[in-house]
């Protein structure tokens, strides 16, 4: 398998030696019933690093963050929380993540203070300094007005601030995020990503998964693209445009060319194949043999009129629906 | 132009049976439902065997009773098994939001209703074909005449479409499943007398008339007539009110599609709150002796939120559940007082089974919500992903039922201190005014006269209540709704408190604790098969020692110690499992003992 392959499942930027990957995954396969839902993933986050998941509904982002969470127990492989191995000892693991499901789960019954001290209570935060830290994580998510109302009234991007909250009440280093934009408006979605970017500078580790692109393209320092339970992809931004842009599509309109030159297209460096289309030529080039320059450079020598010349863009929605094929498990 | 037939596909009764087909659950349940049937059928043979001895022509013209035993035993399994079967079928949709969708497609309301009604009805006839290999045999026994064989099997067919179509009637009004569990029974009391009346005029008008026409109608134990004109009476009086189900569900289906789900225990709670404040603004002008005061979650917070913020589980409502028992309870038993010996014992039983019950349906709604109430509103996550272990969150979780219980632990204490004052001859009784101190004293008194009776029954609470709440509890767990673990947790403890009632079903309560008691070792194992046993004996035998026998404490110990046990490795299996249970990783060398914060135990 060449290194910069995209379908590469290993971790392409391994964690500095001697620094404990706060998450690490190795081989994690996880089966429901007859439904293979994880084949084979490995996954390493070193400290203060935010992880984008992507993949389609269905892929196994939300089964992987549910194993780190202690809440699957039938995997095989083996995932670490800092060093400490999920499925030996989940108790230690539990103190030092922060999970937030892809739902918000209602208390009808409970206001928004009731909520938070609720949850401090189970995340056993001594008595004397729940009223501070509910205070300090309400200010945190901008929801010190809404400390009397009721859990069940608050609008969803309310409701997704105070999960924030309620995942910050322990001060995890490690922040489980599944979906935290999901169904929420325009507004409200700007207002959880710039408190997670607030989150990211006050060092927290966080893994967060998704299938609204751009939202995590201006997060992440690292994105893993999965689909059917297996990672196609995983790398930073620049890598993984980088891996793809190894078969750029360049399409070309010549004017005034018989088919004779197709034949000599495909003869150029680093051309792949040339498909003819109705009104151009899509040209597959690999970039790591030759530059787009030097295939225009080359098609001028050829003597043919060029009309057009336009090398494909790269955005994160092409690399993944280059990456995948919408395929669930 | 050519003219198209209609194409009968019946796609949704196809779908219903390949579901039902496809679970394994449903070959589970006609498994035992066949295997409870035929050990039944046994006994009832070897009673006849019993009676003629080794003389085969002795038996012949015996097959009447094993006959209407089966009959019975069927039409007791369409009672307990069908409602729960078929009230689902319009509000398992509405639960799923798929309802609309059926509507919107070219099957017309009338075609969802009956394939619905079908896909429930197919089943338990299923479970009656189980019963045909029996008919034969007692009908080859001899005494059951053919029109006699064949009205027992219409009058099934019809009581099955009977409660088939109230119960898809109720499922079309009512919003949730338990909602339309609780009103299929609820109507079909309330339908009972109606049905009676109906039989009466049309016995009158065509002249059959005659003894029992009152049983006929929904007992077919009765069915012994070779009359076809009475078969046909009861046919009718079944069949009217089935088609008006029908209709009526057809007009709901539309209707009550989009119906707003309510909480029937906490709908029923608010209106008792009101009536409460009513009566205590009336009567006191607004006195409050207990307060609610809510305060935030200390280092249990499960346990505070189950018992600050839930509906049964705050101390005003627990409160409010021992006036709404009590009072009633104590009157009756008050009013009773001065009647026969006798006469007041058995009014007072039966306060006691029906106190009994409620206890059971109350435990049962309570412990099997603790969890899917979790499940339903996506908080079970939140909660298992957070430091807190597994046995903690049981534990705390368990504790508001055990609030519950020892609020129900009250009206059958009263019972039981009635009871033994009963049995001693309510002295104090005639002491004029003064009796409002002497009727407690000497009621307080009669415990160590009847020292046997007493023991068996606070054994009784202090072990089944639990039991019933672990078991609850685990039903729940193991459910993915609060419907259906309410449902299978009902099934479960009725069944099985009603077992020695399906056994000896032609039998009166004091005929089964004598047959028991002459026989020590078939009462021991009749006590280990049904925990309603021993309170059957206690209440039959426990104070007055009819049955001259003095096996009584014995019996207490031995049922209590085998229940107990039961109790106390239910409890400790679901503990040492909670993770498993849970579906939440377990640590490699759990630590158990008790935590710092947060356990109960």
């Amino acid at each position: 398998m060449p290194p910069d392959d995209p379908t590469n499942p290993k971790p392409t930027e391994p964690v500095p030696a001697g620094v404990v990957p706060v998450v690490s995954i190795e081989n994690l396969h996880v089966h429901y019933g007859a439904i293979h839902a994880v084949r084979g993933i490995s996954i390493e986050i070193p400290p203060g690093e935010v992880y984008g998941f992507i993949g389609p509904n269905g892929a196994g982002k939300s089964t992987t963050i549910k194993v780190l969470s202690t809440l699957i127990g039938h995997f095989t492989g083996t995932a670490k929380i800092n060093g400490i191995d999920v499925a030996r000892r989940p108790q230690e693991v539990r103190e030092q993540i922060g999970y937030m499901p892809d739902f918000f789960g209602v208390y009808e019954d409970l206001n928004v203070r009731e909520y938070l001290h609720f949850f401090a209570a189970a995340y056993r935060i001594p008595r004397k300094q729940r009223k501070t830290v509910i205070d300090d994580v309400l200010e945190l998510t901008d929801l010190t007005h809404k400390i009397g109302d009721q859990v069940d009234s608050l609008s969803r991007g309310m409701k997704q601030r105070l999960a924030l909250a309620r995942v910050l009440l322990h001060d995890p280093q490690l922040l489980l995020l599944d979906e935290p934009a999901s169904g929420l408006d325009p507004r409200a979605r700007i207002e959880v990503r710039e408190l997670l970017k607030a989150l990211t500078e006050m060092g927290k580790t966080i893994l967060i998964s998704s299938h609204i692109l751009h939202e995590l393209a201006h997060l992440c320092t690292r994105i893993g693209i999965i689909e059917t339970g297996e990672m196609v992809a995983q790398g930073s931004l620049q890598d993984i445009y980088r891996q793809l842009q190894l078969m750029r599509i360049v399409h070309v309109q010549l004017t005034g060319s018989d088919d004779g030159v197709v034949d000599q297209i495909r003869k150029i460096k680093g051309v792949a194949d040339v498909e003819q289309q109705v009104d151009r030529l899509a040209i597959q080039l690999r970039e790591d043999h030759a530059a787009v320059e030097e295939l225009h450079e080359a098609l001028v020598k050829l003597g043919v009129k060029i009309h057009m010349f336009q090398p494909e863009a790269m955005d994160m929605e092409t690399a993944f629906m280059k990456l995948t094929e919408g395929k669930t498990a | 132009m050519i003219r198209r037939w209609p194409q009968l596909g019946l796609p949704l009764l196809t779908k219903e049976l390949i579901e039902q087909a496809a679970q394994r659950r449903t070959y589970f349940v006609r498994l035992l439902y066949a295997s409870l049937l035929f050990l039944l059928a046994y006994l009832e043979f070897e009673q006849i065997l019993a009676v003629s001895g080794s003389n085969a022509l002795a038996m012949l013209g015996k097959g009447t009773d094993m006959f209407n035993q089966v009959v019975n035993l069927q039409f007791l399994g369409i009672l307990l098994f069908l409602p729960s079967l078929a009230c689902g079928a319009i509000t398992s949709e509405k639960e799923r939001d798929s309802l609309t969708m059926l509507l919107v497609t070219r099957l017309g309301p009338f075609t969802i209703l009956f394939e619905k009604l079908l896909g429930r009805l197919v089943p338990m006839f299923t479970f009656l074909l189980l019963s045909l290999p029996l008919l034969a045999f007692a009908y080859s026994l001899g005494g059951v005449s053919t029109l006699e064989l064949v009205s027992g099997i219409a009058m099934l067919i019809m009581i099955c479409i009977y409660v088939g179509s109230l119960a898809v009637m109720c499922s079309s009004w009512c919003g949730s499943t338990v909602s339309a569990f609780v009103s299929t029974y609820a109507i079909g009391l309330l339908s009972y007398p109606f049905l009676v009346l109906g039989s009466m005029l049309l016995d009158a008008r065509f002249n059959t008339l005659a003894t029992g026409s009152f049983y006929y109608a929904v007992a077919p134990i009765k069915l012994t007539t070779d009359s076809l004109g009475k078969l046909w009476v009861q046919v009718t009086v079944l069949g009217v009110p089935s088609l008006i189900f029908i209709l009526l569900g057809r007009l709901f289906l539309v209707r009550r599609a989009h119906v707003i789900r309510r909480n029937l225990v906490l709908t029923l709670f608010r209106r008792l709150d009101r009536f409460f404040f009513w009566l205590n603004e009336f009567t006191t002008g607004g006195v409050v002796l207990v307060r609610d005061d809510v305060q935030l979650p200390d280092d249990r917070p499960i346990t505070w939120r189950e018992t600050q913020k839930k509906t049964l589980g705050t101390t005003r409502y627990l409160v409010r559940v021992l006036v709404s028992i009590e009072t009633p309870l104590f009157l009756v038993l008050a009013a009773v007082a001065g009647m026969a010996y006798q006469a007041r014992l058995g009014v007072a039983a039966e306060a006691l089974y029906v106190v009994w019950a409620l206890a059971v349906l109350l435990i049962a709604v309570q412990a099997t919500s603790l969890v899917t109430g979790e499940r339903s509103h996506q908080t079970i996550d939140l909660l298992l992903a957070s430091p807190m272990t597994s046995r903690e969150i049981l534990l705390q979780k368990h504790y508001s039922v055990r609030r519950l219980m020892y609020v129900l632990a009250v009206p059958l204490g009263t019972i039981f201190l009635f009871e033994s004052w009963f049995a001693n001859g309510t002295p104090g009784l005639e002491d004029g005014p003064t009796a409002v101190f002497t009727v407690p004293l000497a009621a307080l008194a009669s415990i160590f006269f009847h020292f046997d009776y007493i023991l068996c029954s606070v054994l009784s609470v202090v072990v089944y209540l639990p039991l019933c709440s672990w078991i609850a509890l685990l039903v729940g767990i193991k459910s993915r709704s609060q419907a259906r673990a309410l449902l299978v947790t009902l099934l479960l403890l009725f069944g099985w408190a009603f077992l020695p009632v399906l056994v000896f079903v032609n039998d009166q309560p004091e005929a089964i604790v004598e047959s028991l008691l002459s026989r020590p070792p078939v009462a021991v194992a009749a006590c280990l098969c049904s925990p309603s046993v021993i309170i059957l004996i206690n209440e039959t035998d426990g104070l007055n020692n009819v049955m001259g026998t003095n096996d009584h404490l014995a019996f207490t110990l031995i049922n209590f110690s085998v229940y107990g046990l039961g109790w106390w490795w239910l409890r400790r299996w679901c503990l040492a499992r909670s993770n498993q249970l849970l579906g939440r990783i377990a640590d490699d060398d759990t630590d158990w003992s008790p935590q710092p914060a947060g356990d109960v135990s």
